[in-house]
């Protein structure tokens, strides 16, 4: 083996070799450069998108299943309390409290909490809030890891008196400046006036604005009909249940819980009037998506640093034959084979190198600067550094070993007489 | 020191070559010996033999009661750089480097450490005379310097033998008197050297003269 003195004093030859022909090196790693710079870069943006993908479906909660009630997808018999007027109808449909009663002997070990979801509108000072309105348990908030950022939440005690309070999402909190100013501006929903008590941010919920109401207060309030006027006819839906959330006391048991959750609700609801949400099977599905995008950009990268490391090994081709009555004097001089293989791989692998530490602070510029112009995260992790890095080096290494083994290969006597 | 037992060598470039037939010599320690010849005679190729940078194709030479023959590539490198000296008609000089690196080079190659390479080479090049031009490349030396310069370096690891080929032949007479004046302190200092000329002239002063022909060696002359 090759003492790593040796290595530098081969290294610090070849840096001062590739010195003197200096455009002709930057042109020669201009390959390794972009190679790099676009590995970091894809890395940086992919390490990015993962985690903010983590970060979106972690706040639906990954350990939830959620089920809610839709309006039936297959033809349903309409109940009988249809009246005789035209486009008169009731829809009966949904979740009920019979499918949480099943739901819970079949996973015991789940905790569960239902909601009830509101057609009423949201109004404020008389103008309307674009904003879904919805009655929760107290322990809704903990499934979601949503957090009160002001105020307080939802207590037992306004369950069980069903208080006409309200908590909005942490996206209508602008509606409430200066933040003390949250009693003194009561909402409406449908008729009846809320006093705002408190702010909650919820991760998950992304855009979509919520006010929440104690769950007793929204079913005595407003019941489980609701009517919806359309051009012409109006429709009276009926339902018993927004949605049953459960949640599992580990992701291991989510799949499991998930399919039993499926089957038993598909036997139930035959006619299709619910719909199943498992955070966890989305964000693995997005993973997958993510992984396969990576693999595409990664591809994308690697053909660029072959090329690059093509260009090392065309250009190390020339010098190496520029160089041939050098090698015949080095060999003259005592320079092993192995000497020689060496200088050239050194040389190569100094040039790759730099390449790839150029094009790693390129990274570091482009990352933040594609974030900023695609709105994604970019992130580059210290791992991202030392693959790129070794990448560069590998390149050189392994596109010099060519031009290299020619050189250390070629006979003494005809490289000294080589003109 | 050296001896060859009817050395032959052949190139097989499409059609046979024979340019050394049936060369048999001895060299002993501290001689001085001149191998005299026309170009094409095979005087190169000996030389290159006898360095061991080519190998014969028949005949046996022993390099120190060593068979050549048995010797690895790089034990031939090494053994080379250790002990065996090269000056040659066109100096040979790297031309990246400064005068003082390519003293040193010889060194780098036996793992001498940067300083006491340094230290060594620029010995080497006082003793040639050659201290004011350190730092400069071979292409702003003049012939009879640059030739200097490839002294000090086959000098620079103290080898127990010269092998200089034309050394005076790219140079002026009176630059190649002052080049064969320092080999001759050189030998007196006790270096073995082997010299390639086809100068009678420069020929005649050596000590020993062997005269090739065709790649036969035709005459041993001592004086």
């Amino acid at each position: 083996m090759i003492a790593p003195s040796r290595i530098a004093e081969f290294m610090s030859s070849g840096a001062r070799n590739l010195l003197r022909h200096k455009l002709r090196s930057l042109l020669t790693l201009l390959g390794v450069f972009f190679g790099v710079a676009a590995v970091i870069t894809m890395l940086g943006i992919g390490e990015g998108a993962q985690r903010s993908v983590l970060r979106e479906i972690s706040g639906l909660g990954l350990r939830n299943i959620i089920a809610e009630s839709i309006q039936p997808t297959k033809p349903v018999e309409t109940s009988s309390s249809q009246s005789g007027r035209r486009g008169l109808r009731l829809l009966t449909f949904g979740l009920t409290h019979r499918d949480v009663r099943q739901l819970q002997s079949l996973l015991p070990q789940a905790d569960s909490t239902i909601t009830h979801m509101l057609a009423a509108r949201v109004y404020l000072n008389s103008s309307r809030v674009d904003a879904r309105a919805m009655g929760v348990l107290p322990d809704y908030f903990s499934f979601f890891h949503a957090q009160v950022i002001a105020g307080r939440g939802l207590t037992e005690a306004d369950e069980e008196r069903a208080n006409r309070v309200a908590v909005v999402s942490e996206n209508l909190a602008h509606l409430y400046h200066p933040p003390g100013s949250l009693a003194a501006r009561p909402i409406r929903i449908g008729q009846v006036f809320y006093e705002v008590v408190g702010v909650v941010r919820q991760a998950a919920q992304g855009g979509d604005s919520r006010v929440f109401i104690p769950y007793r207060t929204a079913r005595t309030t407003y019941g489980t009909t609701s009517i919806r006027r359309e051009a012409g006819s109006v429709e009276f839906t009926k339902s018993e249940l927004g949605q049953i959330i459960l949640r599992l006391p580990s992701e291991e048991d989510v799949p499991a819980a998930a399919s039993l959750v499926r089957r038993n609700l598909e036997m139930n609801h035959p006619q299709g009037d619910f719909r199943m949400t498992v955070p966890l099977e989305i964000l693995s599905a997005k993973q997958r998506t993510q992984r396969i995008l990576n693999l595409v950009l990664i591809a994308i990268a690697a053909i660029s640093l072959v090329v690059g490391g093509i260009g090392i090994m065309n250009i190390m081709l020339a010098v190496v034959t520029e160089r041939i009555p050098e090698i015949g004097i080095r060999r003259a001089i005592g320079a092993t084979r192995q000497d020689i293989l060496y200088q050239f791989l050194a040389e190569t692998v100094t040039l790759s190198s730099i390449g790839g530490v150029l094009g790693c602070l390129c990274g570091f510029i482009l990352v933040p600067l594609a974030s900023r112009f695609t709105g994604w995260e970019g992130v580059i992790t210290p791992g991202a550094v030392i693959a790129s890095l070794a990448v560069s080096w590998l390149v050189g290494l392994v596109f010099g070993m060519a031009p290299a083994i020619r050189a250390s290969r070629m006979d003494p006597v005809e490289a000294l007489r080589y003109e | 020191m050296i001896r060859l037992e009817q050395v032959g060598k052949t190139y097989l470039n499409g059609t046979a070559l024979t340019v050394l037939d049936d060369v048999t010599l001895s060299i002993a320690s501290h001689e001085y010996v001149g191998i005299l010849g026309p170009s094409g005679s095979g005087k190169s190729t000996l030389l290159h033999i006898l360095g061991l940078l080519d190998r014969p194709s028949r005949g046996r030479f022993l390099y120190r009661g060593r068979d050549v023959a048995t010797m690895s590539d790089e034990e031939a490198s090494r053994t080379r750089g250790r002990e065996i000296g090269f000056i040659f008609q066109s100096f040979h000089l790297i031309p990246n480097l400064t005068v003082l690196e390519n003293v040193e080079m010889p060194l780098f190659y036996q793992g001498v450490p940067a300083a006491e390479r340094r230290e060594r080479a620029r010995a080497r090049l006082e003793q040639v005379r050659m201290s004011h031009r350190l730092t400069h490349a071979p292409s702003q030396l003049s012939g009879g310097e640059r030739q200097r310069t490839a002294i000090a370096r086959a000098l620079v690891t103290q080898p127990l033998m010269l092998l200089a080929d034309e050394p005076t032949g790219n140079l002026d007479s009176k630059t190649g008197q002052d080049i064969l004046g320092l080999l001759d302190e050189l030998h007196a200092e006790g270096t073995t050297i082997i010299m390639i000329t086809h100068d009678i002239g420069i020929a005649r002063r050596l000590p020993r003269l062997i005269r090739i022909n065709d790649g036969r060696v035709t005459e041993e002359a001592d004086r």
